[in-house]
């Protein structure tokens, strides 16, 4: 059996993916060394200057930095991401682990509100929420956490039909443990694997969806450094400065592709079957 | 396949139920007077009177709820705060431009997706699996709205081919459709490679190889036919994702359809039409899924003859 | 006058390159078939019996695997032929039977198509014709109705039942060899009996020869008339069927027949536990 680890290292694509999240946590990190200054203050004097060799990545239509809002936005990405999982992780796994065991009526009930949840593409329920919480980075944080809770239950559910049914679950059983125990010890040690992937995927979904609402207008507001809504602002000014608009989302691609891969890379790596 | 279609159409019931009760909560969660909030800015105190009456305000809930569910079965969706019209008739104008939105582009990730799939599927782990594989992951992981942005910098601003956006000719159409086909053409790729090779790795590709057919053959009437199951399922589930992408890319592209419609109402605070679109998005999600199951039935041998 | 053979193999040597090295699955062989007769093959599970079936028609995907040597079919090698050629072989004069009837045959497709479409192609007949043959060789297995089974689909078919079409699909076209590949293994015992009797029957209707592959020496002892026994991908002994039976040479053959059970014998159960209770809660 091959050391996973290995497998990992093997699989370009999942190690060019690792790269680029450690450059974007590191960026996010160490933000004020990489860019001293406030990115936020407007400068209108020089608005919509195309890039050059002290800008590299030029200014936006309030004259800041798009290169400094962008290492700036990375916190804010990141934050976003890290939120939207937690949600996701603290009210969706013991849901799905509590339906998956217990059956019966609560998982039933359980399963219907996932359904309906799930009725709506997983963006238009974020928009949904928003609607009626209104609009800032918390709301965005708890809007997409909550779409992105059904997904972790039905996950979570499924493995957890899977492992009760082994027998060591069983013995666990006959010895008499207590249910919480047997959940947080045996059962979701067994879950995590898939937990990890969906994690992984769902950080780079989360920020995809916040620079979604961002670049609507109904995400995270002005002055705060959010990809998506820089975007936003540099849609009026597409024709004659397009760089407003390029260079937010190129942060954005790179941002979730690295979590892609590297979600990819996972579960390659945690897929039982050898590969030849 | 009778049993299971009944099965089928009972499960989109309670899903029906917990929508309508999802939309009922959705108003009175909002600050302020329900009444006032569907009226919107600008209406008389009449109005607002008209509405609270309508709606049953001073009554218990669930006769609340049961006034909104009969109004829900008359597909009367109250009035747009905004422009007065009836809810249904907005929704109604615009409904027939995002679904031809979301075929069109469902139709150009199929063409695409499918066969590339297939051919990332007969040779795995080679230069062209590599190649569509990246493409579709670089697909995933692009955000619609940046996409459609470029497309226009370069098929409007650079090369003028193109117009930027609104309605009016087929050439209006391609610039949304592959923006949308080609977040979807990804999952499609992904999906048809997976489903492929786990075809071609059954038993009975074996057999049919032992029985001498042409390899075109065996990856075609054999695998192709076993795999197009779970493909069918994906491309079903994306025409769903498509109509809720459709809302960033109808927003870049001036397209003016549902996903126009519900971004202008939340930034307007036209709460009946958010309402209302909210629902049709809904209703129309379950029905696209209730008729990829029944295709699903249709298409394997074993729920269908059982 | 000797016989010719059918098929002859020289030094077969199959090999697997993997993550994790090169795996040996047959290991030099050197094996003979003549027309009419039924070879057995024998050997535990992974000694490299069906490895060896799969490589006589070339149905090893072969980036992975690498086969050399020289399996020689009516003066032609197998191994240098093209795939177009030996495609023309498939089905055609040598043929091959799965162990698994249920996963072998393809869950969307009719019986009748499944086996139609080998006789349309390899005998040029149109739809209809093939179709009337495919249906006759359904009733010439032994299965009843069977121009209404031809219309069905496999998972409508018991074990047995599948395992007939099976047989049905492979000697549709009068194949000189069949390759059978541990053919009852997956099938209760009563309708094992059923397929040997059929599989006798036929062989001798349609004069093909064939390769037993199998781990079940009773099948053996009933069907096969030369048996030849392999270990770790290679051959350790060859005999006529009796012969190997009354007088096995390899210490390994005496191992085989060793290990079947029979009525009357006594083995001594090696104790393990004298109190099964001992050890119990301790930590």
């Amino acid at each position: 059996m091959i050391n996973p680890w290995r497998r990992f290292k093997k699989n370009k694509a999942a190690l060019f993916g690792s790269i680029l999240l450690l450059i974007y946590l590191v960026t996010a990190l160490f933000a004020p060394l990489l860019y001293p200054g406030n990115p936020s203050a407007p400068n209108l004097a020089k608005a919509l200057e195309r890039p050059s060799i002290k800008e590299p990545l030029g200014k936006d239509e309030l004259g800041r930095s798009i290169l400094g809002r962008i290492i700036y936005g990375s916190r804010v990405s990141l934050l976003i991401a890290i939120g939207v999982v937690c949600v996701g992780l603290f009210i969706g796994v013991p849901l799905g682990l509590i339906s998956g065991y217990y059956g019966g009526k609560v998982d039933f009930g359980i399963q219907r509100a996932t359904d309906t949840l799930l009725a709506f593409p997983g963006f238009l329920l974020a928009l949904a929420l928003v609607a009626v919480l209104g609009v800032g980075l918390k709301n965005t944080i708890i809007s997409v956490g909550i779409s992105m809770i059904p997904i972790y239950i039905r996950l979570v559910r499924g493995c957890t039909l899977s492992v009760k049914e082994q027998t060591y679950v069983e013995a666990a059983r006959a010895l008499g443990t207590r249910d919480l125990t047997i959940l947080f010890r045996h059962i979701l040690p067994n879950v995590m694997a898939p937990i990890t992937i969906q994690t992984s995927l769902g950080m780079g979904t989360a920020i995809l969806f916040a620079a979604g609402l961002g670049f609507l207008g109904i995400g995270v507001q002005p002055p705060t450094p959010e990809w998506g809504a820089m975007l936003g602002s540099g849609r009026p000014y597409l024709f004659h400065a397009p760089h407003v608009a390029t260079f937010p989302g190129m942060a954005i691609f790179f941002a979730v592709l690295g979590f892609n891969l590297s979600g990819d890379g996972l579960r390659d790596m945690l897929d039982p079957r050898f590969k030849s | 396949m009778f049993q299971y279609v009944l099965k089928r159409l009972f499960s989109a019931i309670p899903v029906l139920f917990g929508i309508s009760l999802l939309l009922f909560f959705m108003l009175r969660m909002l600050p302020g007077d329900p009444a006032q909030v569907l009226a919107g800015q600008m209406a008389s105190p009449e109005e607002i009177e008209t509405i609270r009456q309508q709606l049953g305000l001073h009554r218990p809930v669930l006769v609340q709820y049961g006034l909104f569910l009969g109004r829900l079965v008359r597909f009367d969706l109250g009035r747009s705060a905004r422009t007065q019209h009836p809810v249904i008739q907005e929704v109604w104008a615009r409904l027939p431009n995002t679904i031809l939105l979301a075929v069109t582009a469902i139709a150009l990730a199929c063409l695409f997706g499918i066969p590339a799939g297939i051919l990332a599927a007969i040779r795995p782990y080679t230069w062209i699996d590599y190649l569509f594989t990246s493409m579709a992951l670089f697909g995933i992981s692009m955000p619609v709205f940046w996409l459609g942005l470029m497309l226009i910098i370069l098929f409007s601003v650079i090369l003028h081919w193109l117009p930027a956006g609104g309605t009016g000719s087929w050439k209006h159409l391609i610039l949304p459709s592959l923006t949308l086909a080609a977040f979807v053409v990804a999952f499609i790729t992904r999906m048809t490679r997976a489903s492929m090779i786990e075809a071609l790795s059954q038993d009975y590709t074996t057999t049919a190889r032992s029985k001498g057919l042409k390899e075109e053959v065996v990856v075609i009437k054999h695998a192709l036919k076993n795999a197009m199951i779970p493909i069918i399922t994906v491309v079903g589930l994306q025409f769903g994702l498509l109509l809720g992408g459709a809302v960033l890319t109808e927003t870049v592209f001036a397209w003016p359809g549902m996903g126009r419609l519900i971004v202008d109402s939340i930034l307007a605070r036209d709460y009946p039409v958010i309402q209302g679109a909210i629902l049709i998005f809904g209703l129309l999600y379950i029905l696209v899924n209730l008729g990829v199951d029944l295709l699903y039935a249709y298409l394997d041998p074993r729920i269908r003859y059982d | 006058m000797k016989q010719e053979p059918l098929l002859s193999i020289k030094d077969l040597r199959t090999r697997f390159h993997t993550y994790e090295g090169v795996l040996t699955a047959v290991d030099g062989i050197h094996l003979e078939i003549y027309p009419g007769e039924t070879l057995g093959v024998v050997g535990e599970s992974g000694c490299g019996k069906s490895v060896t079936a799969l490589s006589i028609l070339r149905l090893l995907a072969s980036p992975p695997a690498q086969i050399e040597g020289q399996i020689l079919f009516d003066g032609n090698d197998l191994l240098k032929m093209s795939l177009d050629e030996i495609r023309r072989i498939r089905g055609n004069s040598i043929s091959m039977i799965f162990q698994e009837p249920m996963t072998s045959l393809n869950p969307v497709l009719t019986i009748g198509e499944q086996i139609a479409e080998a006789i349309r192609l390899h005998q040029g007949l149109g739809r209809e014709e093939a179709w009337e043959k495919a249906v006759e060789m359904l009733e010439r297995v032994q299965i009843p109705s069977p121009r209404i089974r031809a219309r069905e689909y496999p998972h409508k078919l018991s074990g047995g039942m599948r395992q007939r079409a099976m047989i049905a699909m492979a000697l549709s076209c009068h194949p000189r060899l069949l390759l059978a590949d541990e053919p009852t293994t997956a099938l209760d015992v009563t309708i094992q009996a059923q397929i040997v009797d059929l599989m006798e029957h036929l062989k001798e209707e349609i004069r093909t020869s064939i390769l037993l592959i199998t781990h079940n020496l009773g099948l053996i002892a009933e069907m096969a008339k030369r048996v030849v026994v392999m270990y770790a991908g290679k051959i350790v002994e060859e005999a006529p069927v009796e012969e190997l039976f009354s007088e096995p040479l390899h210490p390994y053959t005496k191992g085989l027949l060793e290990s079947i059970p029979w009525m009357g014998r006594k083995i001594p159960i090696p104790r393990v536990f004298s109190n099964p209770f001992l050890g119990w809660g301790e930590r």
